[in-house]
């Protein structure tokens, strides 16, 4: 089987080897120019260096850069990002702000306080906070310069500390022009500064939205790939089976050809077909989350073997209409709303769910609920926050037809919230309400 | 591209409430691809507007409202209906009118420019018609349109940070000429002064047309 | 007959450091504000502006009120902005301010109508402030008009325009005030100015340009009344205000008294730039302050001419 080696990084010949002996037959791309020409199915492994301050990862530049200051000198380490850090950098930060504190060094580390600390590190932290190293979580923090010297304030909802500092340390870690051009290539899709790996950023070791693109940080790995290489021959060799279950399929006919599902797909799975002047789907990459078919201004895709016409569902006579997303709240459904007066549509993402859907319920059911993910949760780019806002804009359109816009709701939730989802069932059945 | 909002539903209800037959037409151009009239928007406006249930509603989508050759495969539908709510932009609500002379025709949206699709749900005004196109000038950047003071010789005292002082989330496009004239080495065009323009052959000058002899099947 | 050459203008050209003021107009059509305003200022400026429907705000009109000026013998400066005109209001309405004795006017884009009280306005810019400074100019070297007509009288304004040191992108904006000197403005009045030390960069590339020597460079300073207004004026595009002068407004005992110094000591390092030929004062609801302050700057007397 065929697979891509991409971008330029410090892997061993045996790296390579162990590959093409697991059975891959692998091209080299050590450009993103490189990669023209390849099918866009055809499985990629991105290496990739992130870059991290020489300041937590290289010792010798931590010694140097202390050098010249007065022993008594606060030394701050800025872990500022939302997210999690990858364990590599985390624990790397540990490491040097331990080894600050052990030759007498004041040391602080600050950290947002919505970063969840990896707990397999909690006795490095107790180990360094023993040395006397500082640890301060915070929510806001304002950060000026005079003279060479920090002054930080951080709040962390109750009270303010500030910090003096001349060695101040962004741990932040970023992309890299080269890596930049690679995920331009590869259409995978960017979120804020970063670039979606399920619900992380993107310079956490895994996969990208796009299924058939992993996606490798090899300093993250202390340079040993090998530890990898296992799960990545099972990862793509998966990858050679269609996907499973249903794909989206476009209409040529109805196309508009105007890109719109090119741009919102978030695993890259749509692209010109010349020859058709249309739109097509690439089986291999599609992921069915539906927000194509939702998206698109001409109506032109549809589920394949779904029918094209009347997408209501039944009539079930029942009070209330569930749209649950299938990733969580159709699971958190599962026996939770027995002997309630509810029928429930799975849906495969809650970006599927359109205007249309909804309003067409409102004339069969009493109410209509949507359910899905929370926060952060959604596999297909934040489907679960899009549904949530057209919620919103159908109840303010449903007011000012002079509708109760109560009869529509909508609730996230993850698999395991079997009560609060029925708990909203239930409220929402209880509200009554005008036919 | 044409972009269009749709109008606030409730103005639209207020439209056609002395109707009981309503034909929504979408077009299925320009306005379909903004997401402001297409038949997905006809269809769910059609949904929403049927939630009472006195009114009956058909949803028909020519390609375009704005050829004649399109509307008439319509002709049928709209003799049914008591009006006509129009999805397309003005020029398509307007030629309907002018075709179906004894049929009331309502607008569905507010046609507001002509630009393009930034990204998903966001799109961006980019040019005004203004029948006299100076983006040789300008690096490609259009002055009229995308300056709030349609200024030709530089930025207003208002612009900060490469932002427009009227809307922080508006490029100043002044900053976008300099940026783009300064890449293309091409700054000496901003030390020309343009004079002032002749407005004729925008809105100005009246109603504007264009005529092509030799293209014309008869004279005159 | 007024003289055909402003006081203004000859004081500019006598080599004097020129002091000028600002009336805004009132939001009626109150004589008695004008009048009052004016008497005010007669003796310790040279001239005042008064201003043309400032940040789109509806106001009398700014040659009424030059005149209402004039006749209490304070010499005003008129401002036309491209806003709300088009080239055959903005030729008319300055035929008639020169027939009116009006020598001096200052032409500018103006504040963007979604600013003031009438965002629903539909705006003009049929020209912008480099075109109309041109128009007036030639006007006034040819005697004719934008469409090539011949005028039959036509007027010699001395003709001013506007600079802001601290609007981007720097360089277009120099290149900008270079095309307006070129199209004919012979004196420049500058956005007010807070940030001295940034100020005195922008001059040194004025300096290195040559405008200064072009055209005279009046710099503009706001004489806040309060805490709050100097934090409102933080907050206007196109202008820049350190915090440090927010923070010791708020932090002084006496924020008015606190103002003044502060507009003082800016003045005193103005009056030390290179190329700067006066000054222009603005005190917004608060035009009562202006002689102590012009008197505190050691810019009282102001100069006669023969």
């Amino acid at each position: 089987m065929k697979a891509v080696l991409a971008g330029k990084s410090n892997y061993s010949e045996g790296f390579k080897a162990a590959l093409t002996e697991a059975g891959l037959e692998l091209i080299m791309a050590d450009t993103a120019s490189d990669l023209k020409g390849l099918p866009e199915e055809m499985p990629v492994v991105l290496l990739y260096d992130a870059k991290i301050s020489p300041l937590v990862t290289d010792r010798a530049v931590l010694d140097r850069s202390i050098l010249g200051l007065k022993p008594h000198d606060m030394i701050v380490f800025l872990m500022d990002k939302d997210e999690e850090a990858s364990p590599y950098v985390e624990s790397r930060v540990i490491d040097a702000a331990s080894y600050l504190a052990s030759i007498k060094r004041r040391v602080t580390v600050l950290m947002r306080s919505s970063r969840a600390s990896d707990e397999r590190f909690d006795d490095r932290y107790m180990s360094a906070r023993n040395k006397g190293v500082t640890f301060i979580k915070y929510d806001d923090i304002e950060i000026s310069e005079n003279d060479e010297i920090y002054l930080i304030e951080v709040y962390d909802g109750k009270i303010s500390v500030s910090l003096e500092t001349p060695l101040l340390i962004d741990c932040g870690e970023k992309p890299t022009p080269e890596l930049e051009d690679f995920v331009k290539a590869l259409r995978l899709r960017t979120y804020g500064d970063g670039c979606i790996t399920g619900n992380r950023w993107f310079l956490n070791q895994g996969s990208t939205f796009k299924r058939n693109v992993k996606l490798i940080n090899t300093i993250a790995l202390d340079g040993d790939l090998n530890k990898v290489i296992p799960a990545l021959v099972k990862d793509i060799h998966a990858l050679s089976k269609p996907g499973q279950g249903q794909t989206a399929f476009v209409d040529s006919k109805k196309c508009a050809y105007c890109y719109t599902c090119y741009r919102v797909c978030p695993h890259s799975a749509l692209g010109p077909d010349e020859n058709a002047a249309a739109m097509k789907v690439n089986d291999l990459l599609c992921a069915a989350c539906g927000i194509c078919v939702a998206v698109c201004p001409a109506s032109a895709i549809t589920f394949k073997g779904e029918k094209v016409e009347g997408d209501r569902a039944e009539k079930s006579g029942k009070k209330l209409k569930m749209f649950c997303c299938e990733n969580s709240a159709l699971i958190a459904s599962k026996n939770a709303l027995d002997g309630l007066d509810a029928a429930v549509e799975a849906v495969p993402c809650g970006g599927d769910i359109t205007s249309e859907m909804m309003t067409k319920a409102l004339k069969d059911y009493e109410r209509v609920m949507v359910a899905v993910c929370c926060d952060d949760a959604c596999k297909h780019r934040d489907g679960n926050k899009r549904v949530i806002r057209q919620v919103e804009r159908l109840k303010e359109r449903l007011e000012k037809l002079g509708h109760d816009s109560h009869r529509l709701s909508c609730i996230q939730t993850g698999v395991t919230m079997s009560n609060i989802l029925k708990g909203a069932a239930e409220k929402a059945l209880s509200g009554g309400g005008k036919k | 591209m044409i972009i269009a909002s749709q109008k606030p539903i409730d103005e639209i209800k207020e439209y056609i409430k002395d109707y009981k037959k309503i034909l929504i037409a979408a077009c299925g151009t320009c306005v379909t691809v903004c997401l402001a009239g297409g038949e997905k928007e006809a269809r769910e406006l059609a949904e929403l507007l049927s939630l009472d249930g006195d009114q009956e509603f058909r949803v028909v989508t020519p390609e375009r409202q704005c050829d004649s050759e399109f509307l008439a495969e319509f002709d049928e539908n709209v003799g049914w209906a008591d009006v006509v709510l129009s999805l397309a932009c003005g020029v398509g609500v307007q030629y309907m009118a002018e075709r179906y002379v004894k049929k009331p025709v309502v607008p569905g949206l507010n046609t507001s420019f002509m630009g393009t699709n930034r990204d998903a749900g966001y799109w961006t005004e980019m040019c005004q018609g203004c029948g006299n196109c100076v983006l040789e000038k300008t690096g490609g950047i259009c002055p009229v349109a995308r300056c709030s003071k349609s200024h030709f010789n530089g930025p207003c005292g208002g612009s900060a940070d490469g932002k427009c002082e009227i809307d922080p989330s508006t490029d100043c496009a002044w900053q976008l000429i300099y940026d783009r004239l300064k890449s293309l080495d091409q700054l000496e065009k901003l030390y020309e002064t343009i004079p002032p323009r002749d407005w004729s052959t925008s809105r100005d000058g009246g109603p504007r047309k264009i005529r092509r002899p030799d293209v014309a099947i008869e004279e005159g | 007959m007024a003289e055909e050459k402003s006081k203004l203008q000859r004081l500019f050209e006598a080599g004097e450091f020129v002091v000028t003021g600002e009336i805004g107009p009132p939001r009626g059509a109150d004589v008695e504000h004008v009048h009052k305003a004016a008497e005010g200022l007669r003796g310790v400026i040279d001239a005042a502006n008064v201003t043309d429907n400032q940040t789109s705000i509806l106001r009398m009109s700014s040659i009424a009120g030059v005149l209402l000026a004039q006749q209490k013998g304070v010499e005003g400066v008129a401002q036309m902005t491209c806003r709300d005109r088009n080239r055959i209001a903005i030729q008319s309405d300055l035929l008639g301010a020169w027939a009116l004795g009006i020598r001096n006017v200052l032409l500018l884009s103006g504040d963007h109508q979604s600013f003031g009280n009438d965002p629903q306005a539909k705006n003009v810019y049929d020209v912008d402030s480099v075109q109309v400074i041109k128009i007036m100019a030639d006007l006034k070297n040819e005697g004719r008009f934008l469409n090539g007509k011949k005028a039959k009288t036509a007027p010699k304004f001395f003709i001013g325009t506007t600079a802001n040191p601290f609007a981007d992108p720097e360089e277009l904006q120099l290149i900008r005030l270079k095309k307006k000197i070129k199209a004919g403005a012979q004196f420049v009045q500058t956005q007010s100015i807070y940030d001295i030390d940034r100020f005195e960069r922008w001059m040194e590339k004025v300096r290195e340009w040559g405008l200064h020597k072009e055209a005279y460079i009046e710099a503009g300073v706001i004489v806040n009344k309060s805490v709050r207004s100097v934090e409102v004026t933080q907050t206007v595009p196109g202008m820049s205000v350190p915090d440090s002068i927010v923070e010791r407004m708020r932090k002084a005992k006496d924020p008015k008294e606190e103002s003044v110094n502060i507009v003082l000591e800016i003045i005193e390092r103005i009056k030390k730039i290179e190329g700067i030929s006066g000054l222009h004062i603005m005190a917004i609801g608060w035009e009562e302050i202006v002689p102590e302050v012009v008197k505190s700057a050691g810019l009282l007397p102001r100069p006669t001419l023969n």
